[in-house]
């Protein structure tokens, strides 16, 4: 006569109780690791990756009886998992998204141009030198959520030295302004063309608190121009030229 | 009950798994959540890894000694359904329902800090236009929602329970509640290390 497979051994209380403690612990451990602002990001992943995966297998083995029962049926959950990773890529690839190799060029920049990509928070520039004369700023704002602008201050000071009121934002009214750019939406670009004499120029974003995090940057222009200078009261007219970036959202 | 009844209803309820088709169909339903989801988790994670610096900033909103305190509750919550279930196996009824009446307080308590973190988000401006702010609130949305399914699930389990529905020979319905409830703490422990720690 066949036997089937009841279910066979039954855990005992203290069983389970061991099984929360360790869960518990673990979970103290995890906030912990968490909180370990000096453990390297590699060593910080690794550990919380284990600790909750250790967490997870309890909680299916014993918790949810998988290993006292039919292992047919952990089938399901398995092939749950299976699934979602491919439905998870389309939905991941199929999302919209914006590469900044194919930014439109606006049609009406002149002179040197150089790329400026913002993103959250820092600022990068195609070149950080250029010849006197007129320049061409492509500025791309490149976060996903988050109003970025672009100003160029003429100044002897280090990009980190900007004299800032209380709130950290710097006192655009004690430095002298080139041009700027103001409140370029997630997403999309914006050119400035401006006749830049030599010297020293920092360009950055001084909505709140992101000049503080690092959105600066030093410029420097060397040689002689045939044209004058811009100078804060007769500024060079900005050719501004609002471009979106393929792929982005209308609006956005 | 006559003797051959007790053997029958004993063969009914103490079957082998493999045999027990309701269990596996409630492996299945579970399976179905995997992929809703797993779907869920791989996709915010692919978005954080690729939108890093922007989910930095995001992340320096969440409050990680509320949600470790809300997470302990919930897999506190999780033990005290094991113990619901062996207290019917052994036809310990008060133990079970007052294990049981635990499990509501707990996930209750676990939604109240969900509520309270989330009320915090909003006042400090992260809405769901928010890029990391929707997906945020979509998939924690989501698993709350599995939370509030799972009490309103416990309150029907402990109101039959009062009613003595439930003994050493049938238990399913008890069983087959807590394998819903420890799956929605599996999906909460991977959610409190993708959101909060990583």
């Amino acid at each position: 006569m066949s036997t089937r497979p009841m279910e066979q051994e039954q855990p005992r209380a203290v069983t389970f109780s061991v099984v929360f403690g360790i869960l518990a612990i673990f979970t103290i451990l995890e906030i912990v690791v968490g909180y370990l602002a000096t453990l390297p990001s590699g060593i910080k992943i690794a550990i919380l990756v284990f600790l909750a995966v250790v967490k997870v297998a309890l909680v299916l083995l014993y918790f949810m009886h998988l290993k006292f029962d039919s292992r047919i049926f952990a089938l399901p959950f398995a092939l749950g998992i299976v699934l979602a990773i491919p439905i998870s890529l389309i939905v991941t690839l199929t999302m919209n998204q914006r590469p900044f190799s194919v930014e439109a060029k606006a049609v009406n920049m002149t002179g040197q141009v150089i790329d400026v990509k913002e993103v959250s928070f820092q600022i990068t520039l195609s070149q950080y030198t250029a010849q006197a004369g007129p320049v061409t700023f492509h500025i791309v704002n490149g976060a996903d959520d988050m109003l970025h602008e672009f100003i160029i201050f003429e100044t002897d000071l280090p990009p980190d030295e900007l004299p800032t009121d209380m709130s950290g934002r710097v006192k655009e009214d004690a430095l002298t302004i080139l041009t700027a750019a103001e409140d370029i939406p997630p997403s999309h670009s914006r050119d400035i063309t401006v006749n830049m004499g030599a010297g020293h120029y920092v360009m950055i974003c001084n909505l709140p608190g992101h000049y503080e995090q690092g959105m600066r940057v030093e410029f420097n222009v060397t040689g002689t121009s045939n044209q004058p200078p811009s100078t804060p009261e007769e500024p060079a007219q900005p050719t501004e030229a609002p471009t979106q970036v393929p792929g982005a959202t209308q609006g956005s | 009950m006559s003797e051959a009844e007790v053997g029958a209803t004993a063969k009914r309820t103490n079957i082998a798994p493999f045999d027990n088709k309701e269990k596996l169909g409630v492996w299945f339903f579970l399976g179905g959540e995997v992929i809703l989801f797993g779907t869920l988790i791989l996709t915010y994670s692919l978005f954080r890894i690729t939108y890093a610096d922007q989910y930095a900033l995001f992340r320096s909103n969440l409050s990680i000694p509320l949600i470790g305190a809300n997470t302990f509750v919930l897999i506190t919550s999780s033990y005290f359904v094991v113990r619901a279930l062996q207290a019917v196996k052994q036809d310990r009824l008060n133990a079970f329902l007052a294990n049981l009446l635990v499990v509501l307080v707990l996930g209750s308590i676990f939604i109240g800090g969900q509520a309270y973190e989330w009320s915090q988000l909003f006042g400090e401006g992260i809405k769901l236009d928010n890029t990391f702010g929707s997906a945020f609130f979509i998939v924690t949305g989501i698993h709350g929602t599995h939370v509030l399914v799972g009490l309103a699930w416990a309150s029907i389990v402990l109101l039959f329970g009062t009613g003595n529905a439930y003994n050493s020979r049938n238990y399913r319905a008890v069983e087959f509640f807590g394998l819903y409830w420890h799956f929605v703490d599996i999906v909460w422990i991977v959610l409190f290390s993708l959101i909060y720690l990583l």
